[in-house]
């Protein structure tokens, strides 16, 4: 390809287009071959044509910007259940990763937490039944992948099944939690005890994630048999570890100063 | 908000009233950096469309019959020592889709006033 030009700033447009080129990679790498080459040969062409013609990399890079909303859902619409989930996974991961740091690192102190009688209660209450639900769910997925308990049940149905109840107690859990924080954010910011627990939440997401997004796209090899692989085993049993350590974390925080 | 079957939303009504002035003047077929340009100077825009927002908006008319694509023959791109462009062109759909769309955008002609005999 050897008609483009080559001078100074052609070669930050060049540059710009190795962007595009590397983004178009990453949004099609799940879909289905055809429509994966399809899209990376029509960027490909419209780049030459693009860098032909003297476009600036201004003009590159505010093609690639203006357009990953598209990008993405386009991309969504195509993908096989798997990728999609993988995705969902991937995205829901590292948004809630960065959430919670913003919000442990911005939350304000409140003052309903602080001086309302059934405020602090209601929360703690909330946080007690969402932690049940959701850690009550983990255990017997976590159960069943370590071979412990309910041999031979099919894994995809259950976490089909207790997936949407773990959310609930995940999300009740977090806002009740959220909710506390702020009753005395300064003083639980620095205590070991409650970094231990964020901490571990954060091991535990990741290893959720790594047994979701990694180990369960061969679920089928070992969905009823009683003896899982290894590595998902590992995963279950650092799942336990971690929700009950956790749980001991979340009560020792009242406890250390 | 989901759109109403067979309805155009502005950018794709826009690619296909392009590639039909592009017909006019003699381009029967088109690639993507090519209408993104034309569209561009139609709109007196500062910005081509987003590659995203253009690829994606093609291949919905695609799918709604509106256009049609084929990528040109290898030898062509070989040739010229570049990529293969991939050429749309609109289908007879499209250009009803178009004399449709500007039929409902013209404003209604004036009733004629009622003028009293008694």
């Amino acid at each position: 390809m050897s008609a483009v030009p080559n001078c100074p700033p052609c070669r930050r447009a060049k540059g710009a287009a190795s962007v595009a080129r590397w983004w178009t990679r990453v949004y099609t790498a799940g879909l289905p071959a055809d429509l994966r080459d399809a899209r990376r040969a029509e960027v490909e062409s419209d780049l030459w044509e693009s860098l032909a013609d003297g476009a600036p990399s201004r003009q590159i890079l505010a093609r690639v910007a203006l357009g990953l909303a598209d990008d993405l859902t386009w991309s969504l619409t195509f993908m096989d259940h798997s990728t999609r989930a993988t995705a969902t996974w991937s995205i829901g991961t590292l948004f809630v990763l960065v959430l919670s740091w913003l919000w442990l690192s911005l939350a304000p102190e409140s003052l309903t937490m602080r001086e309302s009688m059934w405020a602090f209660p209601a929360a703690v209450t909330l946080h007690l039944v969402g932690m049940v639900l959701f850690i009550g769910m983990r255990l017997v997925l976590d159960l069943r992948l370590t071979g412990l308990a309910f041999e031979g049940m099919p894994a995809s149905a259950l976490m089909k099944r207790v997936g949407p109840w773990t959310l609930v107690g995940a999300i009740v859990t977090v806002v009740s939690g959220m909710a506390l924080y702020t009753a005395d954010s300064a003083r639980m910011a620095s205590n070991p005890m409650f970094q231990f627990k964020v901490a571990a939440l954060a091991a535990a997401l990741v290893n959720a994630w790594f047994l979701h997004v990694v180990l369960a796209r061969r679920v089928r090899d070992w969905d009823t048999a009683t003896e899982v692989p290894t590595t998902v085993q590992a995963s279950a049993y650092l799942s336990l570890a971690l929700w009950v350590s956790i749980l001991v974390a979340g009560r020792l925080i009242e406890f250390v100063a | 908000m989901r759109r109403k079957a067979g309805s155009l939303v502005p950018l794709e009504l826009a690619i296909c009233s392009t590639a039909l002035a592009l017909r006019e003047r003699g381009v029967e077929q088109f690639h993507g950096y090519l209408i993104a340009k034309e569209l561009k100077d139609a709109s007196d825009a500062k910005l081509l469309t987003a590659y995203g927002t253009l690829y994606r908006a093609l291949g919905r008319l695609e799918q709604m019959g509106l256009m049609t694509s084929a990528w040109e023959d290898p030898q062509i791109p070989a040739d010229a020592n570049r990529p293969r462009r991939r050429l749309y062109a609109i289908t007879q759909d499209g250009q009803t889709a178009v004399a449709n769309a500007a039929r409902e955008t013209a404003p209604a002609p004036l009733a004629a006033p009622r003028v009293r005999t008694t």
